[in-house]
């Protein structure tokens, strides 16, 4: 007889479990949702039943970072994405997303450091390339900025992107051959392109 | 792409050398020194004949988010009639932060400055100068406005105190290529007896700035117009961070500056200038006029 509370209670504890995991499988999607058609505030509230120390607490802060961002609540979303770097100091994700709040914010300096901590991790990712190169051009460092474009150029052949950065640089710094190399690689992956036209025409 | 826009050269925070490498890490701390000189004659003046003045300044950044200063320099003011020039020395200390509210997008810095000036007058009036001035300021999130409240309270000796407010606003146009300050200087709480007969003075500053696009480095990277108008005595000025401690009745003064880009690290900007002054003790209106020249370098 003493079997059958034992049993309840494990019965019960299932039940309560997977109703809980079925309810934070409503919340991601609900916010999911709602972020999809714009309402970045009620997505963020649509997590907050998400335990903060469960299997997805690291999901959590790293949605509400990125949430946050859309939002243009900049300082929220850089704590939630160092928060994110405590909890996982080898989350790729959370040092790409930390750069954009930077980036909204105009922090370059703390942007382009930012930049090179997520290449230490993941050398020659896209993202990290591109927001560095991002960084370094509002500085004006063009020298740096041609050599990360370059470094992008050669990971990723077919972006057009890559290509009006180094030819940006190269621009600046007076390599004009250089630059009209890159404007014209532009042009074969983006026909058309507005800045590598203009720049090819007036030269 | 033109020059964006940037403040007073002392609102310039110096671009930072990055390493070459895309894998190693830029330095968090990034520092500015700059030499200046200036040489000046006076006119018309009965008492004083050329001024000298020399400084160094070194700067300190962390990332984005504030800095320190120090500024030590040297002023020589000579005299007519073989009488004693004027020695000082003037000590800056200067202190940032930079915040940047969500509320209102931009960049809102707090500043500090301390002061501190001796010389060898012989009456003490000038000597032992004490200055206090903060400053807040915010840039807007385009670089296009900018606004800011500065307050100087300088302690003299022998009875005379000088609170000072400077409202500003400065503001760009031509997609960044021109922009243009406007500067009060509103002087309160004089002693007449120390200050020309005066308990307070107004007076207000115009400058205009010019980024030109050149990369060549022969070709000034900017040229700024001048123009001081109304009166003050006892100025704290909140752009070059220098005191006005020995100077009679300020009555106005044009200016014209051009800055160089050397190289990446390396900036010069030459000014020229005249002030125009009035003794009121001895019904004396004369002018001054400079030539000032700032080296500095970036790392």
């Amino acid at each position: 007889m003493k079997l059958y509370p034992l049993l309840a209670a494990v019965f019960a504890a299932l039940i309560l479990s997977a109703t809980s995991v079925l309810a934070d499988e409503a919340a991601w999607q609900s916010s999911y949702q709602l972020e999809a058609a714009g309402k970045y505030n009620e997505a963020i509230a649509a997590i907050d039943q998400v335990p903060v120390n469960g299997a997805d607490a690291e999901l959590k802060v790293l949605r509400r970072g990125w949430l946050y961002y859309l939002l243009g609540n900049f300082n929220e979303s850089i704590r939630e994405y160092r928060l994110a770097i405590e909890r996982n100091n080898k989350s790729i994700d959370a040092r790409l997303g930390v750069i954009l709040p930077l980036l909204g914010q105009k922090r370059w300096r703390e942007a382009e450091q930012s930049a090179r901590d997520a290449l230490d991790l993941a050398p020659n990712n896209y993202y990290a390339l591109l927001r560095l190169t991002i960084a370094l051009e509002a500085q004006r460092d063009w020298a740096s900025m041609a050599k990360t474009a370059a470094t992008m150029a050669a990971g990723y052949p077919t972006d057009a992107t890559a290509y009006v950065y180094l030819a940006r640089a190269n621009a600046w710094i007076n390599k004009r051959d250089d630059a009209v190399t890159a404007y014209t690689a532009v042009l074969s992956r983006i026909p058309g392109h507005l800045e590598a036209k203009a720049y090819l025409e007036r030269r | 792409m033109k020059n964006k826009l940037t403040l007073s050269r002392i609102m310039l925070l110096g671009i930072g050398i990055t390493s070459m490498s895309h894998q190693a890490h830029a330095a968090p701390w990034y520092f500015n020194a700059a030499a200046d000189v200036t040489e000046g004659s006076y006119k018309d003046s009965i008492l004083r004949d050329k001024l000298s003045e020399s400084g160094i300044t070194i700067s300190g950044d962390y990332l984005d988010q504030g800095g320190v200063t120090t500024k030590y320099s040297k002023t020589r003011v000579s005299m007519k009639n073989s009488a004693t020039a004027t020695d000082q020395k003037t000590l800056l200390l200067s202190g940032r932060l930079h915040f940047r509210p969500d509320a209102f997008p931009g960049r809102l810095t707090v500043r500090l400055d301390g002061y501190r000036i001796t010389n060898n007058d012989v009456t003490a009036d000038t000597d032992r100068v004490a200055v206090v001035a903060p400053q807040v300021g915010w840039l807007s999130k385009g670089e296009n406005l900018y606004v800011d409240l500065g307050y100087a309270s300088s302690r003299y000796q022998n009875q005379l105190s000088v609170r000072q407010y400077t409202p500003t606003i400065g503001f760009g146009f031509n997609t960044g290529a021109d922009w243009i300050q406007l500067r009060s200087y509103q002087i309160r709480g004089l002693n007449p007896d120390r200050a020309a007969g005066k308990s307070s003075t107004s007076g207000l500053d115009m400058k205009w700035t010019h980024f030109f696009t050149s990369q060549s480095a022969l070709v000034p990277t900017s040229l700024t117009l001048g123009v001081a108008t109304g009166e003050r005595i006892y100025a704290v000025d909140m752009d070059a961070q220098s005191i006005a401690n020995l100077a009679d009745l300020n009555k106005g003064a044009a200016t014209l500056g051009l800055g160089w880009n050397i190289t990446k690290s390396a900036k010069l900007f030459v000014l020229a200038g005249q002030s125009r002054f009035r003794n009121v003790a001895l019904s004396n209106d004369y002018k001054l006029n400079v030539g000032y020249a700032s080296l500095s370098l970036d790392w």
